[in-house]
């Protein structure tokens, strides 16, 4: 069987055939043999029986007159022509079993004598004997006269007579399974050979097929048409089209991936923007296109096998999770890469599932805006020297509030020293101390002018919001108090931290308040209202959102408007007093902190601007 | 390739698997013809024979004990054959295929003899076939020239003389060839010695794009010629080929010559020719007889031929009241071939060396003008026959 199971389809069409053929020629051939010998030997019995009868009956007179010539002739016509064959001898003998003719002619066989005499009491008339070593069926047919038995007539049947004809039959046999086996040999190997042939060639095709080469259809197969013709409808030429349909689909297939293939890698190559092969599990850089390398400094080889997070500030776990099954296209914006020898880019990312090489991957596309954020916080830096320059005059009263202390304080020295009085312990200790006082608030103001004149890079920090409203509450806090206008603060002190930068968001709150005031200024112009102006900045937080929100009581922003106030250059101001900068700038940090604004107003009545940004937890964090 | 490779290996393994089951299938069992010294004792070799010694064919019978006799006799007399006597045993079968049956079952089975010897007769001859055949025992010597004894080709029969095919080819070559007589007529005795006469004459003259004329018979034992002799009288045929009994061909004759019908006559040996023309007379005149061989007298010629001589010799010294005949004759050469055969073979003689001790006898001259010749599968010695005519009452060997 297990050779069986290595054969090749052919070999078991082949075996399984002729062992059918075989099988059943010999169970027809054991069938027929039992058969014939049980056939042949009752007929073998009758036949001699017969002869045996026809032996008596003319002998019978013979035995009456003893005449042995005429008996010995009798028993040897009984064995004329192909009897021979049957009879073996012929014994006629006296009612004593005395022989009295015979078929003998070279001596008598062993212990046939004492058979004929005992056939008498014989039961049976039909005897299995050995002569010769010949096994003989020996039949006893009686003479009779009258009722009396007055001799027998005794044949010797050759059961050798039965082989012979069977072993002939057998011969015959033999031939014809012989012949009907060798037919069949090349019936089966032919058989085999048309069912297993086109197999063996769409096999080898498939082989071919494996390794790449497609042009076997066309070149290896030109007998397809013969194929065809000569196996007409069946199986295997459906078989043998489908694989030749599939082969040339496949062959089409294959050239347009490989086009495709070429023209993707063209766009990879040769595509403006760097784009990395990121293995979806573990962020490991898989491939780099040229533009990549060339922008971070590495060679391809380097690139290869690196972490995209020790490349780029992505938080990992948000870049993970951000799509945990979906096929859709993830875009960062203002992600921090870090070059080779240490410069930092900016680049916008889109990050999509992809398949390369049989394996699930990112295509990480990036596109360099480090231009761009340079140009962004050169205007934010213009827009807050504008926001300074408006403010100067206020700064400078601030200052010289000190400096006239300091002055007051030092003539009042002065004039002591050239009266040439003493200066009263006291009062010497109280000017000193309310100089130096002075001196520090100036420095302070100083200070926090220089904080924030200061140009801020882009990078995001956990930072408290609160810190950032007081510290601008600082700067012109005493400004606002001074146009007559209450700048009350509604802290939330147990909010949480979010991620941003102070500079920036304290130029926000800044350009928000400047903003307040201004609309507050507006609203007593217009109407020559005499309310007092109101600023009210207060902080909240629920699980997820740290919320900051600004109220004014001024004019208000038109409905028509509102849309348009975070364009660029748009304004409401008259001509050189804005730039119409301020509200897009604010819009585009908070964007970049992942934040929301939202206004909300009522023409005449005031506005409330609403700041939403992301917790930080730091402790989620780790 | 390596699939054909396999498949035609597959292929030959079925074929051997074939031939091995053909080779075991039993062969018909060659029981190799035993060494069978039956009948050979130190001194003696026995000879059995049955023949007629009584009867209507008595004369046939004793006539030629008689010649084989006096040779043996001889032979006996100086000494044997190598050292051995030979002892025929001779039983009378009255010219009774039965009796001839029992008599050759008695030879081989109680007296034990070696060889057959001498049979006389087609009907009795042919009924010991199956007997010889089974016990593998040689005849040598039969009076009948019958086809069935010479075809199909039996090694146990030995003939010595020509058969009646050889006779009847001979009679229509002289008639034919020599005569120019195409009108030939055909009249046989109803039994098997006639039916081979009858054959071989047919088929002599269909060599020669003739057929008989016509064709009459008698049955075996009866003078019932008058309805044969009518056909063939009527059909005025030149010739007429006799394969018949000496009284039935001389009553034949004799109603053509009493009817004035003289076409030529021509009979076989197996006639008895001496007594054909003793019971014509003078109608026999010009009778044709082939004979088998040479006529056992001196008339028609100077000197006799040296085995006749010989014959005449022996006979008159043994059998002095004998007189040379055909049959004695034929009788003499057969124990002359015996003879030879048994001197051939030698000392440790079985019955295998003995036959092929025969086949060895080749262009023997016997000193009848007859180059005697047997061989592998020839088992046909005498191929010539003399033709001899009756003239004045006596049988005349024709040069």
């Amino acid at each position: 069987m297990k050779y069986f199971n290595g054969l090749s389809l052919k070999n078991k069409i082949f075996v399984t055939c002729l062992g059918f053929i075989l099988l059943v020629s010999i169970l027809i051939g054991l069938f027929t043999r039992s058969l014939l010998i049980s056939g042949l030997t009752s007929e073998l019995k009758k036949r001699g029986t017969g002869i045996a009868q026809g032996i008596a009956d003319s002998s019978r007179v013979y035995i009456l007159t003893n005449n042995r010539a005429e008996l010995t002739a009798l028993a040897y016509d009984a064995r004329l022509g192909n009897r021979k064959d049957i009879v073996k001898y012929l014994v006629i003998s006296d009612d004593q079993g005395e022989i009295l003719a015979h078929t003998f002619t070279s001596g008598y066989p062993a212990g046939i004598k004492k058979i004929v005499k005992a056939s008498r009491e014989l039961e049976d008339n039909i005897i299995s004997i050995d002569v010769n070593k010949d096994r003989i069926f020996h039949v006893v047919v009686p003479v009779e006269e009258g009722i009396y038995t007055i001799g027998s007539v005794q044949i010797g049947l050759d059961q050798h007579h039965i082989d012979k004809l069977i072993s002939n039959l057998r011969l015959l046999f033999l031939s014809f399974l012989s012949t009907v086996t060798i037919l069949f040999f090349f019936l089966s190997h032919r058989l085999a050979l048309q069912i297993t042939k086109p197999i063996s060639s769409l096999i080898r095709y498939t082989d071919q097929l494996k390794k790449g080469n497609f042009n076997i259809v066309s070149t290896e197969m030109p007998d397809r048409e013969a194929l065809h013709s000569s196996a007409s409808d069946d199986e295997i030429s459906k078989l043998t089209d489908s694989f030749i349909k599939m082969t040339s689909e496949l062959k089409n297939s294959t050239t347009r991936l490989t086009e495709s293939q070429e023209r993707y890698r063209s766009l990879f190559k040769s595509g403006p923007n760097p784009i990395f092969v990121v293995d979806k599990k573990t962020f490991t850089i898989l491939d780099a296109n040229p533009n990549a390398t060339h922008l971070l400094g590495y060679e391809r080889d380097e690139l290869v096998g690196m972490d995209l997070f020790n490349l780029a500030g992505i938080e990992d776990e948000r870049f993970i999770s951000s799509y945990p099954e979906g096929k859709t296209i993830v875009t960062r914006s203002k992600v921090r890469f870090v070059k080779k020898d240490g410069e930092v880019l900016f680049v916008n990312i889109h990050a999509s599932p992809f398949e390369y090489q049989n394996e699930d991957v990112i295509i990480v596309a990036a596109t360099d805006i480090t231009e761009l954020i340079e140009k962004d916080s050169q205007l934010i830096q213009a827009s807050k020297m504008n926001n300074l320059e408006k403010m100067s005059a206020g700064i400078a009263h601030e200052i010289n509030q000190p400096l006239n202390a300091i002055k007051l304080g030092s003539e009042y020295l002065n004039m002591m020293c050239e009266k040439k009085q003493s200066v009263k312990e006291g009062d010497l200790s109280v000017v000193a101390g309310e100089i130096s006082e002075q001196v520090t608030r100036a420095s302070e103001i100083v200070g926090r002018l220089k904080g924030f004149s200061r140009k801020a890079d882009f990078s995001r920090e956990a930072i408290d919001i609160n810190a950032c409203v007081l510290s601008v509450k600082k700067i012109i806090g005493r400004q606002i108090k001074l146009q007559n206008i209450d700048f009350n603060l509604e802290l939330d002190k147990n909010i949480p931290e979010i991620l941003a930068h102070n500079n920036r968001m304290e130029q926000v709150i800044f350009n928000l308040v400047t903003n307040a005031r201004d609309a507050i200024n507006e609203r007593a112009e217009k109407y020559k209202d005499i309310e007092k102006g109101v600023i009210k900045v207060s902080t909240s937080s629920d699980d997820e959102m740290v919320f900051l929100t600004l109220l004014d009581n001024g004019i208000g922003i038109d409905p028509d408007l509102k849309k348009r106030i975070f364009e660029s250059f748009y304004t409401t101001k008259k001509m050189g007093e804005g730039l119409g900068l301020g509200l897009p700038i604010i819009h585009n940090i908070v964007k970049d902190y992942s934040g929301t604004i939202n206004v909300r107003s009522t023409p005449g009545s005031g506005a409330s601007f609403e700041l939403i940004f992301p917790a930080h937890h730091r402790a989620k964090a780790v | 390739m390596k699939l054909d490779q396999k498949a035609t290996s597959l292929f030959i393994f079925l074929c051997m698997l074939f031939i091995l089951l053909h080779a075991c299938s039993p062969t018909p069992d060659s029981t190799a013809a035993k060494e069978n010294k039956t009948g050979i004792k130190d001194d003696e070799i026995l000879i059995g024979s049955s023949l007629a010694l009584e009867g209507h064919a008595g004369y046939l019978g004793t006539q030629m004990l008689q010649g084989a006799m006096a040779y043996i006799q001889h032979i006996n007399s100086t000494g044997g054959i190598h050292s051995r006597k030979i002892t025929l045993i001779a039983m009378d079968d009255s010219y009774d295929p039965t009796q001839c049956l029992y008599n050759t079952q008695r030879l081989i089975m109680e007296k034990k003899v070696f060889s057959l010897f001498c049979y006389v007769g087609t009907p009795t001859t042919v009924r010991i076939v199956p007997l010889i055949n089974e016990a593998k025992i040689p005849l040598v010597g039969m009076f009948t020239g019958a086809n069935r004894l010479r075809q199909p080709v039996n090694r146990y029969l030995i003939n010595i003389r020509a058969s009646y095919y050889q006779e009847t080819r001979a009679a229509v070559k002289l008639i034919v060839n020599e005569m120019k007589l195409d009108r030939v007529a055909v009249f046989y005795q109803y039994d098997e010695y006639g039916f081979d006469g009858l054959r071989g004459t047919e088929i002599a003259l269909k060599r020669n794009g003739l057929v008989p004329v016509a064709k009459g018979s008698y049955i075996r034992g009866t003078l019932d010629v008058e309805s044969g002799f009518e056909k063939i009288m009527l059909s005025g045929a030149d010739a007429v080929v006799m394969i018949g009994t000496y009284d039935s061909c001389a009553k034949f004759i004799n109603l053509a010559r009493a009817k004035d019908y003289n076409p030529v006559f021509h009979a076989v040996s197996f006639v008895g020719s001496k007594e054909l023309a003793r019971r014509l007379g003078d109608q026999g005149e010009g009778v044709i007889v082939t004979q088998v061989v040479p006529p056992p007298n001196t008339i028609g010629q100077k000197e006799p031929l040296p085995g006749v001589k010989e014959y005449i010799e022996l006979l008159s010294r043994y059998y002095p009241e004998s007189k040379p005949s055909f049959v004695g004759l034929e009788g003499y050469l057969n124990a002359r071939i015996l003879s030879e055969g048994l001197e051939r073979a030698g000392r440790n003689i079985t019955r295998e060396k003995f036959i092929r001790a025969i086949e060895t006898i080749h262009q023997y001259d016997l000193g009848i003008l007859n180059l005697l010749s047997f061989g592998k599968n020839d088992y046909q010695g005498l191929d010539n026959v003399y033709y001899t005519m009756i003239k004045d009452g006596e049988l005349v060997l024709l040069q």
